[in-house]
């Protein structure tokens, strides 16, 4: 059994002790504590990471391998973000499906949209393929546009520079580090973009992807989508759309197919089976596959993907 | 157009702001000298980025648009597509929001059903649910929402009247906190109180056609109430959701434990009281968690306690579980099911028979098991199990005009199996057939019958996933 203190000295000491034992808490995490930092796809905890170095802690909510339509709505999502001093999202309806619940869950006030620890990356983004006319006969449409922006390595170095910018507001003593970091991928990713791009030169790739993915892939290495296995965003095929697909893949030549590492790939084989195309799995995220274990990595594995 | 282009420079510029008196503080003139610097080039190569992408057009939609001179030939497709819509080239699209969203959100299920009875040949076509929903948030510390719905009860043995209108009533209209510190929120108004697992979710979200009888039977149709929860998630490294609250009374309809008759309708057992004091509320409690026991299977587990005194004393306690399994872009398997007790004592409003005081109870089960291949087949299979002792009014001459209370007692088994197809995210197609057996008559003279539904969902608008433990 407690006993109340009876001396109003030690009472008053003891009164003390309470707020005091939680600045020093708040001091412990102000004073060289890593920045817990949570982002939506993979590809954003690589930039994160890479621009952070040990200054953040970061952890992402989706692993890179779940369709973006479908990612479970994990408990330890809710904590992490419950945690966190800064979210980072793609925005433009890439996360509808996990993120507005996730961060409603959390209820850490500080990464509400609109609050300094929320950062949306799409922002000053133009998307491509914004519809004119919001209507699900055309099936699950992204209203704000085409949100698949992680496959121009350009849009890359903006987001990677983007992030510094944040973490410099959010710690300024570190910013020259975030700098240095920042500018040293942006670099790393511009020398790789080169390569990359010289290996599309000479080349007319022509393909047909599972759902509409590559759009600003395509603007940057001139490659051409020439049909989606899905008849409209978010529909599942059904023959006659294979078929009049088939014979579009014949008349046209077309002889790659390139399918999203988490669609199933039924469908995809027998379409290469029909037209002799030949069918790559390829990472659309960070983490999709043991080769896009970053950025990079994965850029890497789908330019071989469309090169090969 | 312009402002969109600058944003990036904005961060820095902030980072700047934010550089700026911390280090003046200290006086280091120089560092910050420095530290402006270092901000100056990290905002020039945003800018020169930005320059780079509104050369190749990535950045800018439209051709000849203010930001990009000499777009891209990639970029014919988009702005050949914006031509033909007839937008006006140089206007800004993707962000600028447009007046109507400040418009709360709105979204429409609508739930189509019909059913069948084999031992009463009855088949019914109804509007189940022509649900409208609007959401917004009030402003920086609250959001609210408001259901509105038109629909007909499922009741597979009873005949229809083709001439009677479907009912359009309030579902749910609740204010719910957003700025709550300490993982707090409050909800007030009406609404689906957080008990039990399936009560409280809408008809057309249920992983199968209707709501199982033990939750049909012991809540009174779904959780409705008015009143005030709170709940809370704790800070603390597990994720548990606790929730308490305190409404008028819980359930769409009185429970049959409380005096359900045959007919659909409902008529007190126990006698109520004459006015509604604080102790004639009801008060409930949840606790729920979920556990990610790997990667990619969750364990959801919750617990749930009632205790009301209006018409009489009536208690009511439960468990619940759910076992789902994910495939990346793929299968889903889940199990689940929930367990529920209940008790309704109190003195009777026909004190007859000798009869003074007595209790109505109810126990009861469901567990269904259910299995999702790729994006669209759904097939499960559901078991139900309820045992009831209920209070009904009786003549004790014979006639109509109830004198007295009779007690009665029923164990009811199901067994369903249902089969769901998904065309879209915003559609569904769901043939179930359920055979029940009970030990009184169900439909018509029979003690068991066999009913087949068939149910079409669509959802319009606004389509939110949820948290839900």
């Amino acid at each position: 059994m407690i006993r109340p203190i009876k001396h109003k000295g030690l009472r008053r000491f003891s009164l003390l002790l309470c707020p005091a034992f939680f600045v020093l808490l708040e001091a412990g995490n102000l004073w060289g504590a890593p920045l817990k930092v949570v982002t939506s796809v993979p590809d954003l905890a690589d930039f994160t990471r890479r621009v952070g170095g040990s200054a953040v802690e970061v952890s992402s909510l989706a692993t890179g391998k779940e369709d973006p339509h479908a990612v479970p709505l994990r408990p330890s999502s809710v904590i992490k973000i419950r945690a966190a001093d800064l979210f980072i999202q793609m925005g433009l309806g890439m996360e509808h499906a996990y993120a507005p619940a996730l961060l409603a869950e959390a209820r850490n006030l500080k990464l509400q949209p609109g609050r300094d620890g929320f950062l949306d990356l799409s922002e000053g983004v133009h998307a491509l393929e914004v519809p004119v006319s919001l209507d699900r006969a055309g099936g699950d449409v992204h209203p704000q546009g085409n949100p698949h922006y992680n496959l121009d390595p350009v849009h890359a170095q903006r987001m990677v520079l983007a992030i510094a910018a944040k973490l410099s507001a959010l710690a300024p003593d570190q910013a020259p580090q975030f700098r240095a970091n920042a500018e040293a991928y942006t670099r790393e990713i511009e020398e790789k973009l080169q390569i990359w791009k010289s290996r599309f030169s000479g080349k007319n790739v022509r393909f047909v992807s599972y759902h509409r993915d590559f759009a600003y892939f395509e603007r940057r290495f001139g490659v051409k989508e020439e049909g989606t296995i899905q008849p409209k965003p978010g529909i599942e095929p059904g023959p006659k759309h294979i078929e009049t697909l088939a014979s579009k893949m014949q008349s046209a030549g077309i002889k790659l197919i390139v399918k999203e590492s988490f669609y199933g790939d039924r469908v995809p084989r027998e379409l290469g089976l029909r037209t002799g195309a030949t069918v790559v799995s390829v990472p659309i995220f960070v983490g999709a596959t043991p080769e896009a274990k970053d950025y990079v990595g994965m850029m890497e594995s789908l330019v071989s993907a469309f090169t090969r | 157009m312009l402002k969109r282009k600058t944003h990036p420079t904005l961060f820095l510029t902030g980072a700047a702001i934010a550089l700026l008196p911390l280090k003046s503080a200290k006086g280091a003139d120089s560092e910050m000298e420095a530290l402006r610097k270092q901000v100056e080039t990290l905002r020039q190569s945003v800018e020169s980025l930005q320059q780079q992408l509104n050369r190749t057009s990535l950045a800018v939609p439209f051709a000849g648009g203010p930001i990009s001179g000499t777009p891209a030939p990639g970029a014919a497709k988009n702005s050949d597509k914006n031509s033909e819509n007839g937008s006006p080239a140089g206007a800004p699209r993707g962000h600028i929001p447009s007046s109507s969203n400040i418009n709360p959100k709105i979204s429409i299920a609508i739930d189509a059903v019909g059913s069948y009875s084999r031992e009463r040949d009855n088949v019914r076509l109804t509007p189940r649910a022509a649900e409208l929903v609007f959401e917004a948030s009030v402003d920086p510390f609250a959001r609210a929402y408001l259901v509105v719905n038109a629909g007909s009860e499922l009741a597979p043995t009873d005949k229809q009247n083709p001439f009677a209108e479907v009912v359009l009533g309030l579902e749910e209209a609740a204010i719910e906190t957003t700025a709550l510190p300490f993982g707090l929120q409050v909800k007030a108004g009406q609404f689906f109180a957080d008990f039990t697992r399936l009560g409280k979710v809408h008809p057309h979200d249920l992983p199968f056609v209707d709501h199982p009888p033990v939750i049909e039977t012991l809540v009174g149709g779904e959780t409705k109430g008015r009143g005030v929860e709170l709940n809370w998630v704790p800070p603390i490294g597990k994720y548990v959701r606790f929730t308490l609250g305190v409404v008028d009374n819980l359930g769409a309809e009185r429970s049959s434990l409380a005096g359900a008759d045959s007919s659909g309708g409902s008529t007190a057992i126990f006698r109520a009281s004459e006015t509604r004091g604080f102790g004639s509320l009801t008060y409930y409690g949840r606790a729920a968690s979920i556990f990610e026991l790997t990667d990619s299977m969750f364990l959801h587990l919750g617990a749930n306690t009632l205790r009301g005194r209006d018409e009489g004393t009536r208690t009511l306690w439960g468990g619940d579980a759910k076992l789902v399994w994910q495939r990346p872009g793929g299968d889903e398997a889940e199990v689940g099911g929930e367990l529920l007790s209940g008790r309704q004592t109190g003195n009777l409003s026909y004190p007859l028979n000798g009869m003074e005081e007595t209790a109505a109870t109810g126990n009861g089960a469901y567990a269904y098991a259910q299995y999702r291949i790729g994006k669209s087949w759904t097939p499960g299979v559901r078991l139900d199990y309820l045992r009831t002792r209920t209070l009904a009014e009786a003549d004790s001459t014979g006639g109509t005009t109830p004198d007295s209370i009779e007690s009665s007692e029923e164990t009811r088994r199901a067994l369903s199996g249902y089969l769901g197809y998904q065309f879209s995210e915003y559609q569904r197609l769901r043939l179930q057939f359920s055979y029940i057996r009970s030990n009184t008559a169900i439909a018509g003279e029979s003690k068991h019958d066999l009913q087949a539904f068939f149910q079409w969902t669509i959802l319009l608008g606004n389509h939110q996933h949820s948290f839900k433990p």
